[in-house]
C-alpha cells in the first residue's frame, strides 16, 4: 500500500480545484437535500477514531459496543510503543455464556502469541455491522439511485447493496454482507440487514454471532455535511442478552480513489531490497 | 496513489459527456437521468454453448487458452506455451489470479456485473471474483500525465448520442496504464505484455434488436500481439429483481502457498506438501533446527 507523499499532498489542492471548478453541491445543501445527497462529486467518507474503539458507544443508550479489558490496554500502531491486539473485556454481562467462552479460549491464544486474525487479516469480507469497523485512510463510498444503494469501503474493494423500499425475501441464504434493504427517513438511510452468515465477527474484539444477527444502520450527514453518522443496533438473541447498539463517525472527503488490493499484502518482501540478516537473532 | 500533476480542470478532447450537474439530493436523482440508456440490473456474459473449457475467456465464441486463436507474437507463444507446460506440472504459471490477485483488465469483464451511471462515473461492479470495480471516467478530464499502475487500469468514457434523438446510447471507453501485472486473458495464462502498457477499447451499448442484451466491442492494443484483437462481449440481464452476487472470496479456499517464485500446496490434513514432482521444501533457515513441528 502506497503512502500519500507530499508531492501528491501539495498536487491534491489543484485536483480538488479543478473539482471545485465543475459545479458543486456544498456540504450543507447536500444535509439538506432529499434525499440526502451522500455521494456528489466524488465525496467519500473516511472513517474517525481509527486507533481508538472503533464502535463508539451512543450516549444514552446501553448496552454499548464490546470494549477493551482495561488490564490489556490497547496500543495502536504509529504511537512509538509496541503496538497490542484488541483484547474484549469479558466482564459484560451482555455476552452469552458460550460467546465468553469462545472469546476467553481465543484471548488465551492471544496473550500467548497467537496472532488475532480477522475475516479481513486475509481479505475476506467483513460482514456487518463490522463493515463499519473499517478504517482509514481508505474512504466508504456511497452510490445512490432510488432503487439500490451501494455502499463501497475501497480500501478493499467491498460493495455491500442496499434494495431500498422493499421488504425482506422470505427466507434469505445467509452470505458475507447477508440482505440489505433500506428507506429514507429525512435526512436518515435505515438499513436493515439479516441473513448473515457466521464467517464473520461483529467487531474488532472478534465477536462471534449466529445466523440470527439483525442489524438496523441509520446514516446521516451532521456538522452541516462536513461529517457522516452511523449509529447502529444489533441484535442476535442468541449471543447477546440484549440488542447493544453503537456508533461511527467519519469525515467528509472529496478525492479520488486508487486501487486498493488486499490480496497484494506484503507478499514481494525480496523485491524490496530489505537488508537480510546473516544470522537470526533469536 | 495518483500521481495527478496534470489534471485539467476543463473538458478534455475525448470528452462529449455534460458538465456536472448541480444537484440537490443529487447522488440519488442524477444516475436515474433519463438520458442515459438503462442498463440496470444484473450482467451474465453470453458464451458460445459446447465450446467447452472454462467460461472465463476473451473471446466468448471459443474454447479457453490455445482455441482462443489470440494474435501473439513468436515470442508471446513461447510465453503461453511455457504457462502451460508448468501448469501440467503443478505450478501456476501466467496465472497470478490463481494466487487471488485480480484478473485487472481485460479479464475482469467475465464476472457478472451491474452498471451505476452518474454524470462522473460510470461504475462497472462485479461479483464472484477478485475483481470487485471499475470506474470509468465521464467528467471530461484528460489523461493523468502519470499514474500509479493499477489491475483495471485507468479508464475515460465519453458518452454518445449515436441515434441523434437526443438520448445516449453508446458509452466508449479507452483504458490505458501502466497495469499491475503479468495479466492473463485465461488461466492458461494466455498472455499479455509485460510491459504493462496495454491499451482498450470499448464500446458499450445495448442490443438493437434486444434491450436485454449488453455489448462490450473490445479490442486490446498490446505488445505481445501481432496486431488489435477485437472481441464482441456480450452480457444477458438478468430478469431475477433482486439477483443472487455470488460473494465467492478466493482468500477462503485457496491452497496455493506461494513462497518467494515457488507455489506449493496446504494438504487436505493442513500440511505443506509439494506442487511439483520432486520439488524441493521451502528454505527453512530462519526456524531453529532443535524446532519441532507441532
Amino acid at each position: 500500500m502506497s503512502s500519500f507523499t507530499l508531492k501528491q499532498a501539495s498536487l491534491a489542492g489543484t485536483i480538488l480545484a479543478s473539482l471545485m471548478g465543475m459545479a458543486f453541491i456544498a456540504p450543507a445543501a447536500a444535509q439538506k437535500a432529499t434525499p440526502p445527497d451522500f455521494s456528489s462529486n466524488n465525496v467519500g467518507w473516511v472513517a474517525l477514531n481509527g486507533n481508538g474503539p472503533f464502535f463508539e458507544a451512543v450516549p444514552g443508550k446501553q448496552p454499548g459496543p464490546v470494549t477493551q479489558d482495561p488490564a490489556h490496554p490497547f496500543v495502536p500502531n504509529g504511537v512509538g510503543k509496541q503496538p497490542t491486539y484488541r483484547i474484549a473485556d469479558l466482564s459484560n454481562p451482555n455476552l452469552k455464556p458460550w460467546v465468553k467462552e469462545y472469546m476467553k479460549k481465543d484471548i488465551d491464544e492471544v496473550l500467548a502469541g497467537k496472532v488475532a486474525f480477522t475475516p479481513g487479516s486475509s481479505c475476506t469480507a467483513a460482514g456487518v455491522p463490522s463493515f463499519m469497523g473499517y478504517g482509514g485512510p481508505n474512504p466508504t463510498v456511497f452510490l445512490q439511485t432510488p432503487k439500490v444503494v451501494w455502499i463501497v469501503f475501497y480500501g478493499n474493494q467491498q460493495i455491500r447493496r442496499v434494495y431500498m423500499d422493499v421488504p425482506h425475501s422470505e427466507s434469505p441464504k445467509p452470505s458475507w454482507y447477508g440482505e440489505s434493504v433500506g428507506h429514507y427517513e429525512g435526512d436518515t438511510l435505515v438499513i436493515d440487514t439479516i441473513g448473515l452468515n457466521t464467517r464473520t465477527f461483529v467487531d474488532v474484539y472478534r465477536t462471534p454471532h449466529t445466523e440470527k444477527l439483525h442489524v438496523v444502520e441509520r446514516w446521516r450527514m451532521i456538522e452541516d455535511g462536513k461529517m457522516m453518522e452511523v449509529t447502529f443496533t444489533v441484535d442476535d438473541p442468541d449471543a447477546f442478552n440484549q440488542p447493544w447498539t453503537g456508533m461511527r463517525r467519519y469525515r467528509r472527503v472529496q478525492q479520488e480513489v486508487p486501487e486498493e488490493i488486499c490480496a497484494e499484502g506484503n507478499r514481494h518482501l525480496f523485491d524490496y531490497h530489505i537488508p537480510v540478516a546473516n544470522k537470526s537473532d533469536f | 496513489m495518483f500521481d495527478r500533476s496534470s489534471m485539467g480542470a476543463g473538458a478534455g478532447a475525448l470528452a462529449l459527456a455534460p458538465a456536472l450537474m448541480a444537484t440537490t439530493g443529487g447522488g440519488a436523482g442524477a444516475a436515474d437521468d433519463a438520458k442515459y440508456p438503462n442498463w440496470k440490473g444484473q450482467w451474465g456474459q453470453i458464451l458460445t454453448p459446447g465450446v467447452g473449457g472454462q467460461n472465463v475467456r476473451f473471446d466468448p465464441t471459443k474454447a479457453f487458452g490455445p482455441a482462443q486463436q489470440a494474435p501473439l507474437t513468436p515470442e508471446y507463444q513461447k510465453v503461453h506455451a511455457a504457462s502451460m507446460a508448468d501448469q501440467a506440472k503443478g505450478g501456476l504459471g501466467n496465472y497470478p489470479t490463481a494466487r487471488c490477485l485480480p484478473g485487472g483488465m481485460p479479464r475482469m469483464m467475465t464476472a457478472a456485473s451491474e452498471y451505476v451511471i452518474t454524470p462522473e462515473t460510470t461504475y462497472i461492479l462485479m461479483g464472484g471474483g477478485e475483481d470487485h470495480i471499475r470506474r470509468v471516467f465521464t467528467d471530461g478530464r484528460d489523461w493523468p500525465a502519470a499514474l500509479d499502475p493499477t489491475y483495471q487500469g485507468y479508464s475515460i468514457g465519453r458518452w454518445i448520442d449515436e441515434n441523434g434523438d437526443g438520448s445516449l446510447s453508446v458509452l466508449e471507453v479507452e483504458t490505458r496504464g501502466p497495469f499491475k501485472g503479468p495479466r492473463a486473458y485465461d488461466a492458461t495464462g494466455l498472455p499479455l505484455a509485460f510491459d504493462n502498457q496495454s491499451i482498450f477499447k470499448e464500446r458499450f451499448h445495448l442490443d438493437k434488436a434486444n434491450p436485454n442484451v449488453l455489448h462490450d466491442e473490445i479490442t486490446v492494443i498490446d505488445s505481445a500481439l501481432t496486431r488489435p484483437w477485437s472481441v464482441d462481449k456480450t452480457y444477458r440481464r438478468s430478469a431475477n429483481p433482486r439477483p443472487i452476487w455470488r460473494e465467492t472470496s478466493c482468500t477462503e479456499g485457496n491452497n496455493q502457498v506461494v513462497i518467494g517464485k515457488e507455489n506449493y500446496f496446504l494438504s487436505g490434513d493442513g500440511l505443506l506438501m509439494p506442487a511439483k514432482r520432486d520439488q524441493p521444501p521451502p528454505d527453512l533457515k530462519y526456524f531453529k533446527p532443535t524446532q519441532a513441528p507441532k
